[in-house]
């Protein structure tokens, strides 16, 4: 049950029933003691009525007496002599009575009867004929006539007037002095007699306060001889015997009464006189009935004013304190808003209140605390990638409402990885707020930024009508994106993402030092580029990945190219692993020339695969798919033991002794068993050391770890060599040329393509003098014409790599070359076909797509030029003819897409 | 109780002793008589001469003095002083003696007629006065002169509540009687009754039922009364007091009455009270008296000392018309007796 529906059950009867049985008794008592006031008044009025006739009775005996007495009374009687008697003394002793009658106005009749019962004296203060003036046989005079006592008192009804009267009288005997002797006996001379009006008892009776109740008075009889007229005595005769009443002698009766309950209250006052008091039940119970009205009436006044108030206050001060909290409770688990209740109170529910306040605010605090953390970057306070996720599914949603357009910039920082090994990931982080920092001033108000705190109130202060707000959010390691909500973001975006590359190009400083830290940036445009989070940031990405591509530092709009490329990589993906499982792979060998012998000292392993539904896929396109997704190392493995079983048919089949050089890539460099594997390769098909060399690129070497080194010098211990690719286009840093075991350094094919360029001359000289001074043979690469054959000849470079050469070829037709110096003058085709190929290569030598199709032959894991190991050197003399032919420049296009993908892996 | 004796002891005592050395100087002579019915210088003189001491016992009514006179049944009084009417009871009472001519020279100048003008009168009294009865009133309070009882007793809007009766229950129902025609000693209830309905419709128009008295305090003086029963004479000394009293003998006749000089049958100087009706009868010193009282003297040698102007006065003397309608009083038998005590009783009540 609920409290508001508890409560009030509860404190209201507690209320309401000892009000209501306090009130019920209290009436009862009242009314009791109201009945019991009633009845007093009614003992009262009969015991006042008894007094007062009997002061009325006792007075008139008293004055009978003295009026008796009276000489002139006296002197009358005993005048029997009627003329004397009425011509002398009646004048004088009326006028003496009627002083007394002006003194007792009550007796309103004074006689002086003589002894025959006539009245000789009548006075009366009111006009009352006489009716009988011979009252012999008169009751009245009976009974005075008859009493014992001298003194008589009698109450009847006056028949002059039909008024109940009281009647003193007394006899008067008297000796007459003049005649009698004193001894003489009292001789009856004859009777004072006053009649008495009873009005005062009447008005005492009809001042009864019973306005309904009716006092008869009685005889013994039970015949009315007054009444004070609310009761018929007639009709209450029929039903009522007064005289049973009478006769039962207990002076109280109930009767029923035209209906109605009558209390019959009885009281003797005089010899045959009865009072008779009749009051109806409901006026004797008037009063107590008022009584118990009123106070039910105040009771239920009180209550009704009570208990509402009560409930009012329950309500007010318990009730809604609570159900607000409770409502409050039920917010806070449901809102995320801080929900705080106004409170006034100073009661518990008043601390109730203020608590839940402090610890709706303490979680709410923690909350946003929580939220800050799940959405926003530790490190740099931008929102991370699920509140960016978030944010952009929202702002798609809008924009798809509104018809606007949004530019999603994709940044990536370029040389993050690099800072992060070499200075450590504090200086990486530190860098990473920098840059944050950096991208967050330059961009203008209408760039709006998202900064940590933000958030929160952002979905507000959106509606309450900010322009365009831009969401700068840090996706994971070096990857920021920022979202342009501006009505031309699509415009716009090119502007910002230059004025962020530019923003990189000034130095930042981090822990003492100046760093370069570029920064490349995709943008994807809502709805062109995607309608939904995941194929914009996809394309965003891409675009980036387009745009570090072309060579860093700038920035790509997202076009269908790269979505494609994209899906082909996904697919390709997919077709490697299949290709890995099924061994769709075969190796092609490029011969390595002595440059002084001109004969063949080794070949170069280069994987080509066939793909049954890509058809020849290149290395370049699927070599970094492969190091991305680890299949490398199953690669590597098969090339490795390919190669080495390549290597055992031709030594087995008494071949010139050619070595076979096998790329290995940085991750499988890194792998601690590359050893193990060569070591197992080797002695598997009855190899020794010298029969292969392992071919690495400088960024492999760089961007090993401590087994990469372990593993360079393990190899050397074994007596394998070791051949450093593409030297001279990353750091070439002569410290590790030192340090590592390195046997042979093969320079970069665009040193040797781009001789004409002034320095290259010059450095190619410093390199081959320098890699021979430190005992290390030199191979050139890209020797595509005599030109080259002869400049590299005659500065000293051991070992010629080239189509000048060869192509690579497949193990069979390679077998031919190994016994003819090269190049062989016969080995035109692959000059023609070259010369053909490298038209249209020749301007689109950059271009991947197309690019693919036709390196394919040549493209082994990085060093196309087959060169000849140290002791074909001395045969590569033909350089001078080979100057002079002159080969056309056409054939330069082969060289180094796959350049930028190694660079990528590396980074 | 023995305190009781001792008191009733002592009192006897004082009451014997104090009066004795008085007696012993002088004679007393007590007279219940009405006021100013004497004069004065004549007492004086009659003290003078007798040695005595005249001591007047005064009543205002007849009924006034019968009531005296039963308190004590006539005890100690040397004179009374009665109407014609009551003489007759009074004697048959008792109280009054009859008396010896013999002993008073004089009452051979009273006229016979008026000592036999009522029963017993001849042997139990002294005729003093006789007189009528008539209306007092002032002519300049009312606008046309009173000639009749009937005025009086249904009286116009000037006298209403101005008016002054008499509380002589002969007199009172006399006048009714009268006004309403009949004889004043009618025996007949009805008459008597008819009588008693005019009193009492009158009653509410009555100031007072008191005789008015005769000096300059009078209401009739001051005007609170317009009009009033009277005595023939003492409208004569009342009009010494207001010029504008006019007294009248009503047109239906009025009571002639006289006043008898009786002797207490209980008298205690009876001898003494001889000597005084003797000497007030001498008739120089009635023809005084009736001067003085201004009422007609029986005494018929008073008569011719008195001057013509009282002789001729018709208010002493009324003309004999008039006194042929007026009677005297005479006593009815017992039962309208009795009822004309009923009707005086209830009118006076």
């Amino acid at each position: 049950m609920k409290l508001r529906t508890k409560l009030p059950l509860i404190i209201i009867p507690l209320i309401i029933l000892p009000l209501l049985i306090t009130g019920w008794l209290a009436s009862n008592k009242l009314a009791e003691s109201s009945i019991q006031r009633s009845h007093q008044q009614i003992d009262n009025l009969l015991v006042q009525m008894h007094v007062e006739l009997k002061q009325l009775l006792d007075t008139a005996k008293a004055n009978v007496v003295i009026f008796s007495d009276d000489p002139l009374l006296k002197n009358y009687l005993l005048t029997e002599d009627e003329q004397e008697r009425y011509a002398l003394l009646q004048r004088p002793l009326q006028k003496k009575l009627t002083s007394i009658q002006l003194g007792y106005p009550d007796y309103y009749e004074i006689r002086v009867m003589l002894p025959v019962g006539f009245e000789d004296l009548r006075l009366v203060s009111r006009d009352i004929d006489n009716q009988v003036e011979q009252e012999g046989e008169s009751p009245g005079f009976l009974h005075m006539h008859l009493t014992q006592d001298d003194i008589s008192s009698r109450i009847a009804v006056n028949p002059d007037n039909q008024e109940l009267s009281l009647y003193v009288s007394k006899r008067i005997r008297l000796i007459n002095p003049a005649i009698d002797a004193f001894t003489t006996e009292a001789k009856l001379r004859g009777y004072f007699s006053l009649t008495i009006s009873l009005d005062s008892l009447f008005n005492l009776m009809q001042t009864s306060t019973w306005p309904q109740g009716g006092i008869l008075l009685t005889d013994d009889a039970g015949d009315v001889l007054y009444n004070t007229g609310e009761l018929s005595p007639d009709t209450l005769a029929q039903q009522y015997n007064l005289n049973a009443s009478l006769a039962a002698n207990s002076d109280m009766h109930y009767l029923t009464f035209n209906g109605q309950r009558y209390h019959h209250h009885l009281q003797q006052l005089h010899d045959h006189l009865w009072a008779h008091l009749f009051i109806p039940d409901s006026v004797l119970l008037s009063e107590s009935l008022q009584i118990r009205q009123l106070v039910l009436t105040m009771t239920l006044i009180v209550v009704m004013v009570t208990v509402p108030f009560l409930l009012w206050l329950i309500r007010r001060q318990f009730i809604q304190p609570i159900e607000q909290l409770n409502g409050a409770f039920d917010r806070l688990s449901r809102d995320e808003k801080l929900i705080q209740i106004p409170s006034q109170q100073d009661d518990e529910i008043g601390d109730l209140t203020r608590s839940f306040n402090e610890m709706s605010l303490a979680l709410h605090q923690s909350n946003q605390q929580i939220r800050n953390l799940a959405f926003h970057d530790n490190l740099t306070g931008l929102p991370n990638r699920l509140l960016f996720a978030k944010t952009l599914r929202r702002k798609i949603e809008e924009a798809r409402q509104t018809q606007k357009h949004l530019a999603l910039l994709f940044l990536d920082l370029d040389n993050f990885k690099n800072i992060n090994d070499t200075m450590g990931h504090p200086v990486g982080d530190q860098l990473l707020i920098k840059v944050t920092e950096l991208i967050q001033s330059n961009l203008r108000s209408y760039d709006y930024l998202c900064r940590p705190g933000y958030e929160e109130e952002g979905e507000e202060r959106e509606e309450e009508g900010y322009e365009d707000p831009h969401n700068l959010a840090r996706l994971g390691g070096d990857e920021f994106t920022l979202l342009l909500t501006h009505l031309e973001a699509e415009l716009l975006a090119g502007p910002v993402a230059e004025r962020i590359i530019r923003a990189f190009s000034d130095p930042i400083e981090l822990s003492g030092t100046h760093c370069y830290v570029g920064c490349s940036i995709g943008i994807a445009i809502y709805p062109n580029d995607g309608d939904n989070v995941e194929d914009l940031v996809k394309h965003a990405d891409l675009a980036m990945y387009q745009a570090k591509m072309q060579g860093k530092n700038t920035y790509q709009f997202f076009c269908q190219d790269i979505a494609q490329r994209s899906k082909y990589r996904t697919h390709l993906d997919q077709r490697l692993h299949k290709g890995v499982e099924n061994l769709n792979f075969h190796l092609h060998y490029q011969p390595i020339v002595d440059s002084q012998t001109r004969k063949t000292v080794a070949v170069e392993a280069l994987i080509r695969w066939h793909d049954p539904e890509l058809g020849m896929v290149t290395p370049d396109q699927f070599i970094p798919l492969a190091e991305e997704n680890g299949l490398i190392i199953a690669i590597g493995e098969w090339v490795m033991h390919e190669a080495a079983r390549q290597r055992a048919i031709w030594k087995n089949s008494n071949l010139p002794p050619i070595r076979v050089a096998i790329n290995v890539s940085s991750v499988q460099l890194n792998q601690p068993n590359l050893v193990l594997q060569f070591a197992t390769a080797l002695s598997q098909h009855a190899l020794e050391p010298d029969d292969i060399y392992v071919e690495l690129t400088e960024t492999a070497l760089l961007s090993g770890d401590e087994h990469a080194k372990k593993n360079l010098h393990a190899l050397k211990e074994m007596g394998i060599k070791i051949a450093l690719d593409d030297f001279g286009t990353g750091y070439s840093s002569l410290s590790y040329l030192q340090n590592l075991p390195i046997d042979i350094l093969k320079i970069d094919r665009s040193f040797v393509m781009n001789l004409q360029e002034k320095n290259n001359r010059t450095i190619l000289h410093a390199i081959i003098t320098m890699a021979h001074s430190l005992n290390m043979k030199v191979i050139a690469e890209g020797v595509e014409d005599y030109q080259h054959l002869s400049f590299l000849s005659h500065e000293g470079c051991d070992l010629l790599q080239g189509y000048l050469f060869s192509t690579p070829r497949s193990a069979a037709e390679i077998e031919n070359l190994f016994v003819i110096s090269l190049p062989a003058s016969g080995s035109s085709p692959e000059y023609r076909d070259s010369s053909s190929e490298p038209v249209k290569n020749n301007s689109e030598s950059i271009d991947d797509s197309q690019k693919s199709e036709e390196e394919e032959s040549l493209q082994p894991a990085k060093s196309p030029q087959p060169t000849e190991s140290h002791q074909s050197a001395k045969s590569l003399q033909p350089a001078n003819s080979t100057i002079e032919l002159q080969a056309p420049k056409t054939l330069e296009r082969v060289p180094d897409s796959p350049r930028p993908m190694q660079n990528r892996s590396a980074s | 109780m023995k305190r009781w004796l001792l008191l009733s002891i002592i009192w006897s005592w004082v009451l014997l002793t104090i009066p004795l050395p008085a007696l012993a100087e002088r004679q007393q002579l007590i007279i219940l008589n009405w006021s100013d019915y004497l004069d004065p210088e004549l007492v004086i003189r009659f003290e003078r001469e007798y040695q005595a001491r005249v001591i007047q016992v005064y009543y205002d009514s007849d009924d006034n003095r019968t009531q005296m006179l039963l308190e004590n049944n006539a005890d100690g009084y040397d004179l009374i002083l009665t109407s014609g009417a009551d003489l007759q009871l009074y004697a048959k009472r008792r109280w009054i003696r009859s008396l010896d001519f013999q002993r008073i020279p004089n009452s051979q100048h009273i006229n016979p007629s008026w000592r036999s003008a009522f029963a017993q009168a001849e042997q139990y009294g002294l005729p003093y006065f006789w007189g009528t009865m008539g209306i007092v009133y002032r002519e300049d309070r009312v606008s046309a002169p009173i000639t009749q009882w009937k005025q009086l007793l249904q009286p116009s809007q000037e006298l209403q509540g101005k008016i002054a009766m008499v509380d002589s229950a002969w007199d009172l129902l006399g006048i009714a009687l009268k006004a309403a025609g009949y004889s004043m000693n009618s025996e007949q209830p009805e008459e008597l009754k008819t009588a008693g309905d005019l009193l009492l419709s009158q009653k509410n128009h009555v100031r007072t039922y008191s005789y008015i008295p005769l000096d300059k305090t009078s209401p009739i003086v001051s005007g609170d009364i317009v009009a009033a029963v009277i005595y023939s004479g003492d409208s004569l000394m009342l009009a010494q007091q207001h010029t504008q009293l006019k007294y009248v003998l009503p047109e239906e006749g009025s009571n002639i009455w006289v006043d008898y000089f009786t002797i207490g049958q209980r008298a205690r100087n009876p001898e003494l009270a001889y000597q005084f009706l003797d000497f007030i009868n001498q008739p120089k010193n009635a023809a005084q008296q009736a001067q003085f009282v201004y009422y007609a003297t029986p005494n018929l040698a008073a008569e011719a000392l008195l001057p013509e102007a009282f002789l001729t006065n018709p208010i002493i003397y009324p003309d004999k018309a008039r006194l042929a309608s007026s009677e005297f009083y005479q006593i009815p038998p017992v039962q309208a007796l009795r009822l004309r005590n009923q009707i005086v009783g209830r009118v006076l009540r």
